[in-house]
């Protein structure tokens, strides 16, 4: 089985936040409420004229040693056969515990007034009936139909790529081992699954 | 407890592309036409969109979309669009949203009963369209105006990005294109000068971004010249915080140093372009020693032959100096020996007289006006030159300094001295742009006439502008308003505008009566406009709030699909098809990618059942005047389409059997199935299928089609034209003015330099999240995003240094000034190290002002309220970073 992973290459990001958008069509998280699955921080540093100015986007993870499943109270959120990080919408208490665990505040919560708005927004095609704590699923639906996640398939600058991080031949395999990319903050031991090149 | 198994089936989230049907279709989210497929599925019985992803067969996007192309679905389901005519009650005022709804019939009705009442003659009236008009309905907007005698069209990529950028570029390449022009090949380049552009990079046009992150992943060096650190900025290896609008100084010490250290590619000089050519100097001016026709092209060229040390005549259009007149190989000199005369006179080359022109453009001097310093411009120019592929970028919006047009032209002088035209690493022209200049050469040959819109290049505006201009084209005896004011002007010996095509110029004065032409007032009374927003997109905002609601403006139409804030100011209100709802009347080549290739769109929703196409409404309109025959006419002669057809299939239409966008999409197939040898069926099906059609791939056209290796390109000599002949006939026709020197020379920006600590030079530039000149701002996704990043997309960026002697901080409200016309807005400061300390910039992205646009109006500042009406003299370019503005709390 595909170890999935993604490597995100912060020489070539340019900001455009078309993977926010790609992912909030493709799995209707709640933008009006400026909650996203994937953020592209936009960070500034150093003074003028040397400034710098760096695009780094944020997602979970999908850790192998995730710190949100251990404190989970009702194994809502578990791992899935691929591996990825998936919560449980019918079983999630919502209790927000996972996400005072993740370290990398991935998770927010898709609340009523969201669940209200989104049924409001897609109709009968609503994805998040539920009130549940919402976060990133590699794009499971896309993936096990042998597409790319909606944010890797549109990124315009090819920064976000995706695929089996134990083939060598593959274009994350070629970047981890090579060790040209690399998690963030790997001392907490939680074993991400995302990678980054910068 | 559930099981773990059924725990993960409960989990498993289906997405929204999940069991989708996709159909192929344009992204209309800005001018890159992306090509892209929609997702649609049955969602509540009703066939919905419910995703679009990049078209993965296409050669220009590559599978991608930027985040306005993800998000420009929700368009379709905007509660506010346009679904119904409109037609202003009685008694309201221009401006005011005060609609009744009425039938197509009744709107039409009232169109024409207005154009009675205020006896609008042909040339009283004017279109205005925004480039969807302008890359989708070119071929019906020039036939509906040539045959129903309207001269004017006001377009708005014009006088902001197309005339006022693209131009400069063209002058020198021959190149022109509605919209847009050429691919730099970032992805084969080692070397990338980017200057004045964000929007054509990373904020966002992804046919070019896709290109881009090639080169960066590949590691090739990015020199990035802006005044603020823009996402385009921020990917470079250096960036240089130029002082605005000395762009152009930068490029002619790059010049300099290049010329005079050898480092251009000689062969290409000699070869393709005018160096080599004789010329002597008459009255300070360079004049190359040349012949002409009755009707001034070119019939020769002098050259030094290197080898034989004569004297020999090139021809006077062509690709190559390498065959003189009689058929004999030749070198050119690029140099003649000091002394050299000929017939008496003192003759150099033209790339001596450059050499001189360029003297007084050293490092030294560019730091003066740059504010760089001499050092990093010489290792720069060292860089540059002696690195290959080595890439100067065109750029993409223009507009901003009187110099425009001479600092994009100088960017592609620069690009002919490293000879990277049609060459890995260099400027790529379209597949589209091959194919027109491959058919006009024919053409040529064979003595043919090439219908307008097949003409190559510059070809094209010189032609169909040129037809706007000359009285004698039309029965009535008017040129455009626009000429007519700059005629009116060179009578009051006023400069006037040489080239106002499809411009605003004399607009306003003609609606308040003020424009004079033969002795009679030349007045507009009547537009009728198609997917324009000039009261955002036009500068300044009260101009044109003064032209919609003038007393003598007669009738206001406006054809669109959201309530833009020019709609508001409209007497009918004609509501159109979305991009994603509409079959279009044309097959179209793919943009500017560089395969020859045939793309459409096909409808993916039912549209909304009372709104109607672009092809329909015009048809209408046409019938209304009572020039239908002559509309399928002009059709027809100008696009090389059958006239029987098009009969055929209109006769249709007006039965009422289809609609005639139906007719006219069902002629284009034809027409372009019989050019390939397929039938219109497997033409529709292959498209239907793929989406694009690649005719023939880049790297066949470049055995063949490469412009300077193997064409001539549309420029009067057929040379890259480093000394410009079209600014020369410039000089003969109007006199000397720096602006159309055909020479090298530096045009410093009009700014004041001694400023007070509240006064700064002003920037403005484009987010990545919001098209320019689109009215697609109102999008909830698109406004999501914008307001998570409010201070850099909205905020006013000013330095902390001035920020901090000025009391201001990041959220405090801000009044800016400008200093030379009073305007004044109110913005919020952003306080960053990401701009010079002498300059402020803002996004030109926000601040609509009708309350319909749920989400974005109100939100942001609108730019077009602090620009003035500046225009410079060639195009009417706009002069939109033109003065200085005071910053106070
Ligand atoms: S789509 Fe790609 S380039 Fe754009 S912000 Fe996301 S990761 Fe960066
Ligand atoms: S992988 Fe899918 S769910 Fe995760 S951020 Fe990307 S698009 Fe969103
Ligand atoms: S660059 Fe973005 S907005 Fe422009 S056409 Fe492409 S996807 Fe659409």
């Amino acid at each position: 089985m595909s170890r999935y992973g993604m490597v995100i290459d912060l020489r070539s990001c340019v900001g455009c936040q078309a993977c926010s958008a790609a992912c909030a069509l493709e799995n209707q998280t709640p933008y009006w409420s400026d909650k996203w699955r994937t953020k592209v921080m936009d960070i500034q540093k150093g003074e003028y004229p040397s400034t710098g100015r760096y695009f780094v986007p944020t997602i979970c993870m999908h850790c192998e040693e995730p710190a949100c499943m251990t404190v989970c109270p009702s194994k809502a959120t578990f791992k899935s056969d691929e591996g990825f990080v998936l919560v449980n919408y019918d079983t999630c208490l919502g209790c927000k515990a996972c996400m005072a665990a993740c370290p990398y505040g991935a998770r927010y919560v898709y609340d009523k007034k969201d669940v209200a708005q989104e049924k409001e927004v897609y109709g009968e095609a609503s994805q998040h009936k539920k009130v549940h704590v919402d976060k990133c699923t590699f794009c499971q639906d896309r993936v096990t139909r042998g597409l790319e996640p909606a944010c890797v398939s549109t990124c315009p600058t090819l920064s976000r790529q995706f695929g089996d991080l134990d083939d060598p031949t593959s274009t994350v395999g070629k970047a981890v081992s090579s060790g040209l990319a690399k998690p963030l903050r790997p001392d907490l031991g939680t074993k991400p699954r995302v990678y980054y090149i910068y | 407890m559930s099981s773990l198994k059924e725990r993960k089936v409960a989990a498993r989230q289906t997405t929204s592309s999940r069991d989708v049907e996709w159909v192929p279709s344009i992204c209309n989210f800005c001018s890159t036409v992306c090509n892209v497929r929609v997702g649609v599925k049955t969602i509540d019985g009703k066939k919905t969109a419910v995703k679009i992803e990049g078209n993965p067969n296409s050669p220009l996007n590559r599978g991608k979309t930027c985040a306005r192309g993800q998000a420009g679905l929700r368009q379709t389901y905007d509660a506010q669009r346009l679904t119904i005519p409109l037609i202003r009650v009685s008694g309201s005022k221009r401006g005011e949203w005060n609609f009744r709804p009425a039938s197509w019939e009744e709107a039409y009705g009232y169109v024409m009963s207005k154009l009675e009442e205020h006896q609008v003659r042909p040339w009283e009236m004017s279109m205005v369209g925004g480039w969807t008009s302008c890359v989708f309905y070119m071929p019906l907007a020039l036939s509906f105006v040539f045959s129903t005698g309207i001269p004017n069209i006001v377009a708005s990529p014009m006088q902001q990005c197309v005339a006022a950028g693209h131009f400069g570029n063209d002058l020198v390449t021959g190149n022109f294109n509605f919209h847009d022009e050429v691919l730099a090949d970032f992805e084969n380049a080692k070397y990338i000068l980017l200057s004045m552009t964000n929007s054509g990079v990373a904020a966002a046009s992804t046919s070019r971004l896709v290109r881009f992150a090639e080169a960066k992943k590949r590691g090739a060096k990015v020199v990035v010249l802006d005044p603020r650190l823009s996402e385009t900025a921020a990917k470079a290896d250096e960036w240089l915080p130029i002082k605005p609008g000395t762009d152009g100084a930068f490029f002619l010490a790059l010049i300099h140093i290049m010329l005079r250290k050898d480092l251009y590619d000689e062969e290409f000089l000699i070869k393709h372009t005018n160096m080599p050519f004789l010329a002597l100097e008459n009255q300070g001016m360079v004049v190359p020693l040349m012949e002409s026709d009755e009707q001034g092209f070119p019939t020769s060229f002098r050259v030094l032959d290197r080898i034989s040390g004569e004297v020999r005549q090139l021809p006077g259009y062509s690709n190559t100096n390498a065959v003189d007149k009689e058929g004999k190989n030749l070198v050119p000199a690029l140099e003649v020996p000091p002394g050299f005369t000929l017939d008496g006179h003192k003759v150099k080359t033209i790339f001596q007289y450059m050499l001189e022109q360029t003297a007084k453009f050293t490092p030294a001097w560019a730091e003066q006006e740059t504010g760089l310093p001499a050092a990093t411009i010489e290792r720069i120019a060292l860089e540059f030159g002696q690195t290959r592929p080595a890439l100067v970028d065109p750029g993409w919006h223009g507009a901003r300094y009187e110099n425009i047009l001479n600092t994009r032209r100088l960017q592609a002088v620069l690009q002919a001295l490293v000879g990277g035209f049609d060459t890995p690493g260099g400027w790529l022209m379209s597949g589209e742009y091959h194919e027109k200049l491959l058919a006009f050469l024919k053409a040529k040959q064979e003595g043919k006439e090439v219908p307008v819109l097949s003409l190559p290049g510059l070809q094209f505006p010189l032609t169909a502008a040129g037809k706007f201009f000359n009285p004698a084209e039309w029965s009535h005896g008017h040129p455009s308003f626009a000429m007519a004011k700059s005629m009116a002007d060179k009578a009051e010996g006023k400069p006037g505008v040489i080239f106002p095509a499809f411009s605003d110029y004399g607009l306003e004065e003609a609606v308040e009566g003020k424009l004079m032409f033969n002795g009679e007032p030349y007045r507009i009374k009547a537009l009728l406009m198609n997917a324009a927003n000039p009261v955002r997109h036009f500068y300044p905002d009260t101009r044109w709030k003064n032209i919609l609601t003038h007393p003598n403006m007669g009738l206001v139409v406006a054809i669109d699909i959201v309530p833009s804030d020019t709609a508001a100011y409209a007497d009918v209100i004609l509501p159109n098809q979305n991009y994603i709802e509409r079959d279009e009347p044309f097959l179209y080549g793919a943009g500017p990618a560089t395969d020859l290739a045939l793309t459409t769109r096909f409808s993916a929703v039912e549209p909304q059942p009372q709104t109607k196409g672009t092809a329909d409404i015009l048809f209408e309109f046409a019938i209304g005047f009572g020039a239908l025959d002559k509309f399928m006419e002009t059709i027809s002669a100008f696009s090389g389409y059958d006239l029987a057809e098009i009969k055929e299939e209109v006769g249709k239409a007006t039965n009422g059997e289809q609609t005639f966008t139906q007719a006219i999409r069902s002629v284009s197939f034809k027409h372009h199935a019989r050019n390939l040898g397929l039938t219109p069926d497997q033409l529709e099906k292959t498209l239907r299928e793929k989406g694009v059609l690649v005719v023939e791939a880049k790297e066949k056209l470049m055995e063949h089609a490469a412009i300077c290796r193997q064409l001539p390109v549309p420029t009067p000599s057929g040379r890259i034209e480093i000394y410009s002949l079209l600014l020369a006939g410039f000089v003969r026709q109007e006199g000397y003015r720096i602006n159309w020197d055909p020479g090298l020379v530096y045009m410093p920006p009009a700014l004041n330099q001694e400023k007070k600590p509240d006064e700064f030079f002003f920037t403005y530039g484009k987010t990545p999240t919001v098209s320019y000149a689109s009215t697609n701002s109102n999008n909830p996704i698109l406004m999501a995003l914008s307001k998570a990043k409010e201070d850099e997309f909205m905020g006013l960026w000013i330095h902390p240094q001035r920020a901090s002697l000025l009391n201001i901080m990041t959220g405090d409200t801000v009044t800016v000034e400008n200093c030379l016309s009073g305007q004044k807005v109110q913005i919020n400061a952003f306080v960053t190290e990401m701009i010079r300390p002498d300059t402020v910039f803002m996004s030109s992205s926000f601040g609509t002002e009708n309350p319909l646009l749920k989400y974005s109006s109100g939100v942001g500042t609108a730019l077009n309220r602090l620009v003035p009406y500046q225009v410079e003299p060639i195009v009417s370019a706009f002069k939109t970073q033109e003065f200085t503005v005071r910053v106070t709390k």
